[in-house]
């Protein structure tokens, strides 16, 4: 009976470190986190990192995993790329946009496409910061825990608001790099977007973000 | 001039214009004059391969007159395919152009045609995704005119005869959400949970879910025909007035092929490629008239 107590206290104990290290408490003062996060964009060059994306449907017991790699180098070169299980890339190179599966390649002008334009404007956002500054088109919760910023952001826009109803994006409190990025839809599926292996202010090469 | 008849007179424009292997529209406008005014304009899209679009007038007398073909390279051509005086003798064309087509189609499936006839058996439909225990993953293409689109397929049964089919871009944007009944069954069989917004047009619904629904169509069927050659059998089932002729290799428990028509033309065709036990490899979906393709290829997680 005393070793079965013992366990009981020893797993709520357990239960509630867990509890403390996940648990966000609302940020006072936003804007020394905005600042702090300028200034760590301004010496971010460029990122390199893997990231692996959950998508849940509520119709799926298990969620949709794939993975890739991305790539960042200022001012405005993103790499997306999906290697498993399918074949997917994705290259903004300025105002340029271009996309790529097994079978099919076409390239877009950001500029004269709203849709691409936006998504444009969310990536590089989201690795800039500068998404946080947007009070236009989002309402913005800043909350933090021991190890993550996090921001929810809610979209303002009626267009918007109908494929996404909330947008998360989380923080690493060690060099204010995005580690994990949530998009919940209107009616509860999400999609998660988890990176690691990040390496930041390496040599990355132009060529990655050519176009062929 | 109703609707009805300009519609009617262009149908008859296109089927003529395939007969005589004109292959390079794909648009066709057609503007009516009634002396000085223009009464209707009307763009229809007929299935050829470039994209090219013929300006066609149709004069109060009937003439047919090909005056511009702007954008491809016979921009040079200039027509007169046909001087019809009365309208009469263009229903006439048109009968007898339907019946040429129509018989084209009844010539596929004859059993003329090295097929000889078998008696109907006692058989179910049984659609690929009935295992309501599975999760049908498919990397989709769709091709819709000059139009390309590329995304996640997720297909799941919910129970016999309701399938839920989930399509998401790679990034993990959703597209739709529909759930089809079995269309065999069902007079009104989707319903649709989600759709983006460019998407959510009633005709472009319609279709697809007339599409993705004869990969769901399941169950006991009443079979109304069945003929055979030595590597083939023909199956055909009818339903909401089109012939589905399910095609089973010899020694294949499943299909391999559907192809659907309507009384006078062939409407889709659906190819199921490394069928196994448990889903085909890839499928190909091609939708005539409409130039609208779909590939799925099966992805393992």
């Amino acid at each position: 009976m005393i070793i079965k107590n013992i366990i009981f206290i020893f797993f709520v104990f357990i239960c509630e470190i867990a509890y403390s290290q996940s648990e966000f408490i609302l940020i006072k003062n936003p804007d020394d986190f905005k600042l702090k996060l300028k200034e760590a964009t301004k010496t971010t060059n460029s990122v390199e990192s893997d990231f692996t994306q959950n998508k849940n449907l509520s119709i799926l017991a298990k969620p949709i995993i794939s993975k890739g790699k991305f790539c960042y180098k200022k001012e405005k070169k993103v790499r997306w790329e999906y290697t498993t299980p399918y074949l997917y890339l994705v290259i903004i190179n300025d105002t340029k946009l271009f996309i790529k599966d097994k079978n099919n390649k076409k390239q877009y002008d950001t500029q004269s496409n709203k849709m691409f334009k936006q998504l444009n404007d969310f990536l590089i956002g989201c690795i800039n910061g500068e998404i946080l500054n947007n009070t236009k088109d989002f309402e913005l919760n800043f909350k933090e825990n021991e190890t993550l910023y996090f921001v929810t952001l809610i979209p303002k826009a009626q267009q918007m608001k109908k494929m996404l109803s909330e947008i998360h994006i989380y923080f690493d409190k060690k060099d204010l790099s995005v580690s994990e990025l949530k998009m919940v839809e209107q009616g509860g599926d999400y999609t998660n977007i988890e990176f690691y292996n990040k390496k930041l202010n390496v040599n990355i090469s132009d060529e990655k973000f050519n176009f062929n | 001039m109703s609707d009805f008849f300009v519609i009617f007179v262009l149908k008859t424009v296109i089927y003529i214009s395939k007969l005589l292997n004109f292959q390079n529209c794909e648009s066709l406008e057609l503007e009516h004059y009634n002396s000085d005014s223009i009464f209707y304009r009307r763009a229809l899209n007929c299935v050829c391969k470039k994209m090219s679009i013929f300006l066609l007038h149709l004069r109060q007398n009937g003439s047919f007159t090909i005056v511009n073909c702007a954008f491809c390279r016979y921009t040079s051509l200039k027509l007169n395919i046909f001087f019809i005086k009365h309208i009469v003798f263009l229903s006439l064309i048109y009968c007898v152009t339907t019946l040429l087509l129509s018989s084209c189609t009844l010539v596929l499936f004859n059993y003329q045609n090295n097929l000889r006839k078998e008696t109907l058996p006692v058989k179910n439909i049984n659609s690929y995704f009935t295992n309501s225990d599975s999760i049908y993953l498919y990397q989709t293409e769709i091709r819709f005119m000059k139009n390309y689109y590329s995304g996640l397929m997720v297909i799941k049964s919910q129970n016999d005869s309701v399938k839920r089919l989930v399509f998401i871009t790679e990034m993990g944007i959703k597209i739709f959400d529909i759930e089809i009944k079995n269309p065999l069954n069902n007079k009104e069989y989707y319903n649709v949970n989600y759709i983006i917004e460019p998407f959510s047009r009633k005709m472009l619904v319609k279709t697809l879910a007339n599409d993705l629904g004869m990969l769901c169509q399941n169950g006991n069927v009443k079979f109304i025909d069945a003929f055979a050659n030595d590597e083939k059998t023909f199956l055909r089932i009818k339903n909401h007035c089109k012939s589905f002729y399910y095609i089973y290799g010899m020694n294949e428990k499943n299909y391999s092929e559907i192809i659907v028509s309507s009384m006078f033309k062939q409407k889709s065709n659906i190819n199921f490629f490394g069928v196994n036990n448990f889903a085909p490899d890839s499928i190909k979906l091609k939708h005539f008239g409409l130039n609208l393709n779909y590939v799925f290829r099966r992805i393992t997680q």
